[in-house]
């Protein structure tokens, strides 16, 4: 059958212009059109951006061209890539398949998943060289190994020997890379490579990308959530909202000048530094008022100043962390904690494994005070809550939450301490029994407090009404709101025995652009009706930076550094904030960046 | 990997210390002892004194324990008090057969299930796909010595083809051994086939999902060979499981199709032993038959770690 | 996605219905017993020995002449009661026990209870049968009683990954926060969620049950005389297989029926608990 291989053919001249076009590109199921008629081009070693939030289905439009469609789903329209004939989506999988890894490839979200935990890492980057047969068999183990030296990883011949369970997920998407470039593909297609990973390493990883395609002129079609890395990384972006691209152009001009509401809203929303006249944050609905051009204009202010370790050591301390000044007593005080986890005990000769979560943290919260923790994955922020909330035991210090000293207190005291103290969790999903109705859910720290059922109710609604929840969703199933929804939900259910602290453990790190800034503007609106003390735990500087007064900066179980925030984000102190700060993807930086 | 396997091991080794604690015991629970037993209801207190003595059975339980235990450890499982023959020569011939039935059929249900299980996977939504399936959801429910009495029904006293009962061991002529194999071997293979199929299909099913796969057709492979080169290693690793799972439930099914067609393996010798009232020899077989389990247990979680990197590590 | 979970819940609901009417014939028939059978069970009528089917005895009758069908009814009490009273002792024993390991897992408690769940799996269903009619005389009691000890670490081992799982989410760590004892946890959280898992997994531990015991009574060791069972019914067949071979296919079909019922009556409820598993056998 191969009489219509294309890989052998010469270079149809049909695409001298574009190296991909997809015309009219529609993607049903048997009930439901799920991507409009879609059209875009582009151009070879051109950047393109495709962003929208989740279901927008810019992933099934990647899909398609890979011919990596699921089964059940239709795609119609026409696709072409340069170097190969006709229609993509005419081919049949063996057909396409030639094409994959050697004319495209394509990086994944889910590094964790993507490899094949039962093969060397070297051995995968190989085989796809060897499935094209662009390489010998030896010859592609040794370039297997070039190349995870061209993605950076230390030791790259120890590495090739390694299976994917034995390194971590920057790691992981590296090899991902390594192996997408290895045939040197025309067209590289990234879905949210990075969304997994924490900020440092994403910078790391986007350069590479950046990099990579720039020096072999590949096209690249990169597909995020994340609007200031797509400024960082494409010269051209399409919005798509609803399977539908409702607005495409120069990356600039698309985000200064955005034409679309719903382009604008999402711009307005994810600029955390712009805030209506409240203090708000911009949502979809208020986003008229946001004025895009400010980012143009932001270009021309310096960048957050390049700091270095000893530089300026004097400038930021001791300002907001000075709390000598204030007469009462801090609300929550920690000192010299220490958490140490006793790994698994795997047997009778291994040596008893012991990991440091946290290592002397010593830090102290004014009632009233929104304070900010910040952190990437593994600095012992999560443990720190727990210890914090009395869930887990601390292995030495002092910790102090009110009048409890958590160390010493006796079950009571705990329970006591938790009725002033409560926790909205981190995945909306998870954090709600899908068994339970919602007033059941709310009210589940009155029951435990012993309030009679008649006065449950009354404050449940009551707290339901705060959140912006209305009355029928009392008797219905976590399964039937929306992740904004259910943050809500999450909210009320730690605020109905009407605490005096509020911890926060990353409630926005898994909500869509648009809803983060409604569930952010509502804990604002609920952290000053309600006079509380929040906590306020992330990975996400910005967030951090527009919601709290102060802030520590937390690595590897260690506070690194503290201060208020304005100070510790343009003048940190120590390397490891400094670079934290700079591999935060901003709208303004990365726009900027271009620019220059 | 040292210390896990010795732990392991270790295991093993408690764990049947603790069965055979458990089946000594029980045999224990009886009224009267094992003499009484053996000799029956209306036995003369003489002749039963007489038996106790003879084996030892009016000394100490934990002595009597003991020495049932060492003498099993040296390969000598007593002498029965109902034919006062020794039992080791009975088990070692019995569990040949048994092992030769039990393995051959495993190997036979592995030969259909696998691909049958794959195919139903792979052709989960079309017509294949469901019939495969209903098929093995049907040879599930089926008892093996149902399917027995028909393979007779069909391949001995229909066809003629076969015999319908009887054993020969493999030095008795290859063919004859071969033609009283056969339909045992098929009544233990097909049901557990039917089982095996629907695992394999789930197994399948799961890594056709994984991202892994999505990953090596991205490399260039077609769905089929992205399954056959890194989905199917994948699948393999909790079919093993169930399949030395299954081993040890076929070591004891394969009890009721020996009745079936009257061949001398460990179950006939149990079934016959129970019906005498040998306790001691009862006591032997289930001995060996729990060892037997537990050693297949073991080898499952040693193979696992030969097939699993992430377990190896953890090991 | 939603073709696929409309035609795997599509697929549910015919698993599901088709082995609700499977289960209803039998339970019926186990029901109707008691009331009316064609003939007494025990009255042997020389005079009918070895009849095919015909009006008058619809399966036939068997080398005593005794009435096919009406041993096919009172074989339905039999397998019931075994198949509940095994399920029943299986569950209360391993359900607490592993929701006690799974709440508790690094507890020398857990240690314990797997521990002698790793024991208890080295004791088939059907050899702890035999052992039991060795040691307690055969018989329909001994049996449910085997089989309901030996399906105990699958109940265990169930309840305990599902509290497992219940007890990593972050709603049990957001009921601990909002001071939930251990018991309500347990109640309130932790049963809710698993109960699917063990229902499920109490329709697959019936079948069995069925299949060992009439195993069991096949080998002679289970249901005793003159009680009717079905295992046996096919075990007296026997040696009339070359001459009425329906007397061995009339129980066998009823056995394999009730176990088909039962086996897909858990198919069908595991899709219906857990849309996430669309597709899975």
């Amino acid at each position: 059958m191969p009489a219509h291989a294309s890989a052998a053919a010469p270079p149809a001249p049909v695409s001298k212009r574009s190296l991909l076009e997809v015309t009219d590109l529609s993607i049903t199921t048997a009930q439901t059109t799920l991507v409009h008629p879609t059209s875009f081009t582009i151009a070879p070693g051109e950047r393109v951006g495709l962003i929208g939030e989740s279901g927008s289905g810019k992933s099934l439009t990647a899909s398609a061209v890979m011919g990596l469609l699921p089964e059940e789903l239709t795609a119609t329209g026409s696709i072409t890539l340069a170097g190969t004939e006709g229609d993509l989506l005419e081919r049949s999988d063996r057909q396409i398949a030639r094409l994959r890894g050697l004319n495209m490839s394509m990086v994944f979200q889910e590094p964790m998943s993507a490899l094949n935990p039962l093969m060397r890492v070297g051995a995968q980057v190989a085989e796809v060289m060897r499935i094209h047969r662009t390489q010998s068999k030896t010859d592609a183990a040794r370039r297997a190994i070039d190349l995870l030296g061209l993605v950076q990883l230390p030791d790259p011949q120890a590495t090739a020997r390694a299976y994917p369970h034995q390194l971590s997920g920057g790691q992981r998407q590296r090899v991902m890379l390594a192996m997408a470039l290895a045939n040197d593909p025309q067209l590289l297609i990234c879905d949210e490579p990075t969304t997994a990973l924490d900020v440092t390493v994403q910078r790391q990883v986007l350069d590479l990308v950046l990099n990579a395609v720039t020096t072999s002129d590949t096209g690249l079609l990169f597909i995020t959530h994340d609007l200031a890395v797509v400024a960082r990384v494409c010269e051209k972006v399409m919005v798509m909202y609803h399977g539908e691209i409702v607005e495409a152009g120069a990356t600039e001009q698309i985000f200064t000048d955005p034409q679309h509401d719903y382009t604008r809203g999402l711009l307005a929303a994810s600029d955390l530094t712009a805030t209506d006249d409240d203090g708000r944050l911009f949502t979809i609905a208020t986003a008229r008022a946001y004025d895009a051009a400010r980012l143009s204009r932001a270009r021309f202010t310096p960048p957050e100043a390049q700091v270095t370790g000893e530089q300026q050591v004097a400038t930021a301390s001791g300002t907001a962390n000075d709390p000598g000044a204030q007469e009462q007593a801090p609300l929550i005080e920690i000192e010299g904690l220490h958490k140490t986890y006793q790994r698994t005990k795997s047997g009778l000769f291994s040596r008893a494994d012991t990991v440091d979560a946290l290592t002397d943290v010593t830090l102290s919260i004014r009632a009233g005070q929104r304070f900010g923790i910040v952190g990437e994955s593994g600095s012992g922020k999560s443990t720190l809550l727990r210890i914090l909330s009395g869930l887990e035991p601390l292995t030495s210090g002092y910790v102090r939450v009110g009048d409890c000293e958590i160390a010493s207190a006796s079950q009571a005291q705990l329970r006591a301490m938790r009725e002033e103290l409560q926790i909205v969790f981190q995945d909306p999903f998870a954090s709600l029994d899908p068994r339970m109705q919602v007033a059941d859910i709310v009210a589940e720290p009155l029951v435990a407090m012993g309030v009679p059922a008649a006065q449950r109710r009354e404050k449940v609604s009551e707290t339901l009404e705060a959140v912006g929840l209305d009355a029928c969703s009392r008797a219905r199933y976590p399964h039937q709101f929306s992740g904004g929804q259910r943050q809500r939900i999450s909210i009320a259910r730690a605020l109905v025995c009407r605490p005096r602290i509020l911890v926060a453990d990353e409630p926005v790190s898994a909500l869509d652009v648009s809803v983060r800034a409604q569930v952010l503007n509502l804990l604002t609106d609920l952290v000053e009706d309600y006079e509380l003390t929040l906590v306020f735990v992330s990975h996400d500087l910005g967030v951090v930076r527009h919601l709290c007064s102060d802030v520590v900066v937390m690595k590897d179980g260690r506070i690194v550094e503290s201060g208020d925030v304005a100070s510790i984000y343009d003048h940190p102190q120590h390397e490891y904030t400094a670079s934290l700060v700079a591999a935060t993807p901003t709208l303004a930086a990365a726009l900027d960046e271009r620019a220059g | 990997m040292a210390g896990y396997l010795i732990r392991r091991l270790l295991q093993f080794a408690v764990t049947a210390a603790a069965a055979s604690v458990i089946v000594f015991l029980l045999m224990q629970v009886l009224p009267g002892n094992a003499a009484q037993v053996a000799l029956g209801t209306n036995a003369t207190p003489e002749a039963v004194a007489q038996l106790e003595r003879t084996y030892g059975l009016d000394r100490p339980l934990p002595v009597q324990y003991l020495d049932w235990i060492s003498g099993m450890l040296t390969g000598d499982f007593g002498t029965s008090y109902v034919t006062r023959a020794p039992i080791t020569p009975v088990i070692a011939d019995s569990i040949q057969v048994t092992l030769i039935i039990v393995i051959a059929s495993m190997a036979v249900a592995l030969l259909i299930a696998v691909p049958l299980g794959s195919l139903a996977a792979v052709f989960q939504k079309r017509t294949l796909g469901t019939a495969i399936s209903a098929a093995s959801q049907v040879g599930i429910a089926v008892p093996n010595f149902l399917a027995a009495i028909i393979l007779i029904m069909i391949f001995s006293l229909g066809l003629g083809w076969l015999p319908s009962s009887g054993w020969a061991a493999p030095i008795e002529g290859f063919g004859r051994f071969l033609a009283r194999l056969a339909l045992p071997v098929l009544a233990l293979a097909l049901v557990q086939a039917a089982i095996l199929t629907r695992y394999v299909r789930s197994a399948v099913l799961e890594v056709m999902r994984e991202d892994f796969l999505r990953t090596a057709r991205a490399k260039g492979l077609t769905k089929t060979q992205a399954l056959v080169r890194h989905g199917l290693r994948n699948a393999a690793i909790p079919v093993v499981t169930v399949a030395g799972i299954q081993l040890a439930t076929m070591l004891i099914g394969a009890v009721v199709i020996e009745q079936v067609f009257v061949i001398p393996g460990m179950g006939s010798e149990l079934v016959r032993a129970v019906a005498n009232r040998d306790l001691v020899t009862v006591q032997g077989i289930v001995m060996v038959l729990v060892v037997l389990v537990l050693l297949l247990n073991l080898i499952v979680d040693l193979l696992y770690t030969v097939l699993d990197p992430r377990v190896r590590r953890a090991a | 996605m939603t073709t696929r979970l409309v035609a795997s819940r599509r697929r549910a609901d015919a698993s599901l219905v088709i082995g609700i009417v499977l289960i209803g014939i039998v339970i019926g028939m186990a029901l109707v017993s008691y009331l009316w059978t064609p003939y007494n069970p025990t009255q042997a009528m020389p005079a009918d020995r070895l009849q095919g089917m015909s009006a008058d005895h619809i399966f036939g009758t068997d080398r005593y002449g005794r009435d096919t069908f009406t041993w096919i009814m009172y074989g339905a009490r039999i397998t019931l009661l075994v198949g509940v009273v095994s399920v029943a002792i299986a569950a209360l024993i391993g359900v607490p026990l592993g929701v006690l390991a799974g709440m508790t897992p690094y507890g020398w408690l857990s240690g314990l209870i797997m521990r002698g769940n790793d024991l208890l799996l080295a004791f088939p269903a059907l050899l702890l049968a035999i052992v039991f009619s060795a040691v307690f005389g055969p018989g329909t009691g001994p049996a449910m009683v085997a089989l309901g000890i030996a399906s105990i670490p699958g109940f265990a081992r169930v309840a305990r990954s599902g509290t497992l799982q219940v007890m990593s989410t972050e709603y049990i760590m957001a009921a601990r926060a909002a001071n939930r004892r251990i018991g309500p946890i347990a109640v309130f959280h932790v049963l809710p969620n698993i109960a699917g898992m063990i229902i499920v997994q109490a329709s697959v531990a019936f079948a069995l049950a069925i299949l060992a015991e009439a195993g069991l009574s096949f080998l002679g060791l289970g249901t005793q005389p003159p009680t009717p069972s079905w295992g046996r019914m096919l075990q007296e067949s026997q040696q009339y297989l070359s001459s009425h071979p329906m007397l061995a296919l009339w129980p066998g079909l009823f056995i394999a029926a009730a176990v088909l019922g039962f086996n897909l009556l858990g198919d069908g409820l595991r899709d219906r608990f857990d849309p996430k598993l669309k597709g899975r056998d």
